[in-house]
């Protein structure tokens, strides 16, 4: 039998005299969260919560310039505690979830080191070096682990020193370099992410992290060709071609996979761009007028396309 | 038709249960069943019409702005009631949910061009925000599609809030954060008895629940952070004073679920949720944020969980920027916090084990 859907009980409920006692049973029965649900949540939520705040405790303890403590003893702790919080994430008899929620702590660690390093030695890094460092140091653990709030963080570091570099270390790149940069990069992991879910069972990625590089690789595709559309520069056509390829590769995976979201973003992303170049081809007040209209009319063709889409998708179940 | 064998499984496995007293209208549900405008959007959807209908209204008005419209107060006040009540009439009328772009589009231009209106017309402000929150209303009663009844609540919600930052009176923010919370737990613990009660209500009642989440958490926004708007320091823990009852009140709804029954274990364990949230008493945003992950959790919505749970990030985090206390004191203040949940996990550990590995 089908899994009973909220709409369904709620349609039910509507055109029957089904008691209002009997329907919540049901709605707690098929809806609701269980018994099993709420103790896994209730677990993940203090076990997070509690090694949440005493990492972050540690990390403001270090950031407090304790000047009265050896630089050595300093370091010490700092590092005692990562080597300690990794053997035991590696060796202690605890489930696996775990390990990784405390891996994680580990890696945030390894950034409190650094920060606590350069603070010491004055060595006149940027955030940049710091960023670099951490995200490079790290490598091994996530790849090991292979954990959705690891992989998120290692991602966030990634993304941020590429950021740090056009920023401060760099000269030569453009803003839409770096908005090519890390579409780029961006993508990339997300076909690595593809690729190894379709692989096996264990190296599956969480649908969440997927979706998100996904949005995080067409937002900057989006932002760097509307200032190319504005202010055009040879990494402009570059990013112009890649974004084709990969928008199409995108929507060919949307219909395979029958995945909504990709079918949504892809085309909203077009939408956005095509919006900029009406902007830059006329200075003219209607021309707002003719954007609002476009938007409008292509975004309730997507909708409808979207729809044909999800009960075609919903009768192959 | 997937939909219907699956209504159809469920009728049957009633009708065994309830036997020949259970009495359906199975016209109208059918007819429901296969109009286009009460099949559930997906959220990609949802967001793509706000998104889409957002985007095309800022441009709208832009060409208002750019070709001098808006020189002409009658002109705007009565345009954008038009397209208030324009869209609303559209989205009524047409049943697909194609339309409901250019609805909300219609919908979001006319309360700007009548709120520019009027106040070119030297009404005041207050004012302005009081007839919106009439005209919501009665567009609200009107609607009868999602999006129309979430935007509908929300223009009511910013209204007051509205209300309350203008009057310079921003205390009367935790009034709103607490009505606003009492009506959001309300409707979620009360799905059952709703979807029971009028007929057009029922239809509506997960775009209200979702615009009342909406709402309350709007409110949180006002309480999170010291220095924002003018809210003194001194009263935030009104907030706290329903807020902390109202997150008992949804644990207390798990009890039965967690077999918490002997009232030892109903004691340490109200006990233990205080302990956990009683140092946040002067901040109502950290304990609203859990309710909204709370509640959301319960009736499994997932949007308004993940809301909860990003705005609990946010909001701790907050709290400890804007502390003032010495790096030294926070650290151990957020040390103890850490091993004090640490207990709290060891201690219930045994208890939340999944059955099998008892």
């Amino acid at each position: 039998m089908l899994p009973i859907k909220q709409n369904d009980i709620h349609l039910l409920a509507r055109h029957s005299n089904w008691p209002a006692n009997e329907v919540e049973q049901a709605l707690k029965k098929n809806v609701y969260h269980q018994r099993e649900d709420w103790q896994k949540f209730l677990r993940l939520f203090f076990l997070s919560a509690g090694i949440g705040f005493a990492t972050a405790g540690i990390i403001f303890f270090l950031a407090y310039n304790w000047a009265g403590m050896h630089k050595f003893v300093k370091l010490g702790i700092l590092a005692a505690l990562i080597i300690c919080t990794t053997l035991f994430a590696a060796y202690a008899k605890i489930s696996e979830t775990l390990k990784h929620i405390i891996l994680t702590g580990a890696a945030i660690l390894v950034g409190g080191f650094l920060a606590l390093f350069g603070q010491i030695y004055q060595t006149g890094a940027d955030a940049f070096d710091l960023f670099l460092g951490w995200t490079l140091l790290i490598t091994a653990w996530v790849i090991v682990a292979h954990f959705g709030a690891l992989w998120l963080i290692y991602l966030t570091l990634f993304n941020t020193t590429i950021f740090l570099y056009a920023d401060q270390v760099s000269n030569e790149w453009t803003p839409i370099i770096t908005c090519t940069v890390l579409f780029l990069v961006n993508g990339l992991f997300w076909i690595l992410f593809r690729w190894l879910s379709g692989k096996n069972n264990h190296l599956k990625v969480p649908v969440w992290l997927t979706h998100l590089l996904a949005l995080a690789s067409v937002s900057f595709a989006t932002i760097g060709i509307s200032m190319g559309i504005f202010k055009p520069e040879p990494a402009f056509y570059i990013l112009i071609v890649l974004t084709v390829l990969a928008y199409a590769m995108g929507l060919y995976y949307a219909l395979k996979s029958k995945s909504l979201f990709y079918l949504s973003i892809i085309p909203f992303s077009l939408i956005i761009m095509i919006s900029a170049l009406l902007m830059k081809i006329s200075k003219e007040q209607f021309i707002f007028l003719v954007i609002s209209l476009f938007i409008s009319i292509s975004v309730s063709l997507l909708i409808k396309m979207l729809l044909v889409y999800q009960k075609k998708w919903q009768h192959e179940q | 038709m997937n939909n219907e064998t699956n209504i159809k499984t469920l009728v049957e496995a009633l009708r065994a249960d309830a036997g020949d007293s259970l009495m359906i209208n199975e016209p109208a549900l059918l007819k429901e069943l296969k109009s286009a405008k009460k099949r559930p959007l997906s959220l990609a959807i949802k967001i793509l019409s706000v998104a889409g209908g957002f985007l095309a209204a800022i441009a709208f008005l832009g060409f208002v702005m750019a070709s001098g419209m808006y020189k002409s107060e009658m002109a705007m006040l009565v345009i954008g009631l038009i397209f208030i009540i324009g869209s609303t009439w559209l989205n009524k009328k047409t049943g697909s949910l194609v339309w409901d772009t250019f609805s909300i589009t219609g919908y979001i231009i006319g309360y700007f061009m009548t709120a520019f209106g009027l106040s070119d017309l030297h009404v005041d402000d207050q004012v302005i925000a009081l007839l919106f929150i009439l005209i919501a209303a009665v567009m609200l009663i009107l609607s009868d599609s999602y999006m129309f009844i979430f935007l509908s609540v929300l223009v009511i919600s910013i209204s007051c809030i509205f209300l309350i930052a203008d009057s310079k009176k921003d205390d009367f923010i935790h009034a709103y954060i607490i009505v606003s919370s009492l009506l959001m737990t309300w409707w979620i613990l009360s799905e059952a008895k709703i979807l029971k009660a009028h007929h057009k209500i029922s239809g509506n009642y997960l775009a209200i629940r979702d615009a009342l989440v909406v709402s309350f958490w709007m409110g949180l926004i006002f309480v999170c952070k010291t220095g924002l708007f003018n809210v003194t320091g001194k009263y935030l823990w009104i907030s706290s004073l329903v807020l902390i009852p109202l997150v008992l009140v949804i644990l207390n709804e798990t009890r039965e679920m967690l077999r918490i029954k002997t009232s030892k274990e109903k004691l340490l364990t109200g006990l233990m949720a205080l302990i956990i949230l009683l140092p946040s008493i002067n901040s109502p945003a950290i304990i609203g944020a859990i309710l909204i992950m709370l509640v959301s959790y319960l009736v499994n919505f997932k949007t308004g969980f993940f809301l909860g749970i990003i705005s609990l990030i946010y909001f701790i985090g907050q709290y400890y920027y804007d502390l003032e206390f010495s790096l030294l004191k926070k650290s151990i203040l957020m040390f103890v916090t850490g091993i004090l949940f640490l207990a709290v996990f060891f201690i219930t550990n045994q208890k939340l084990l999944p059955d099998e590995k008892k």
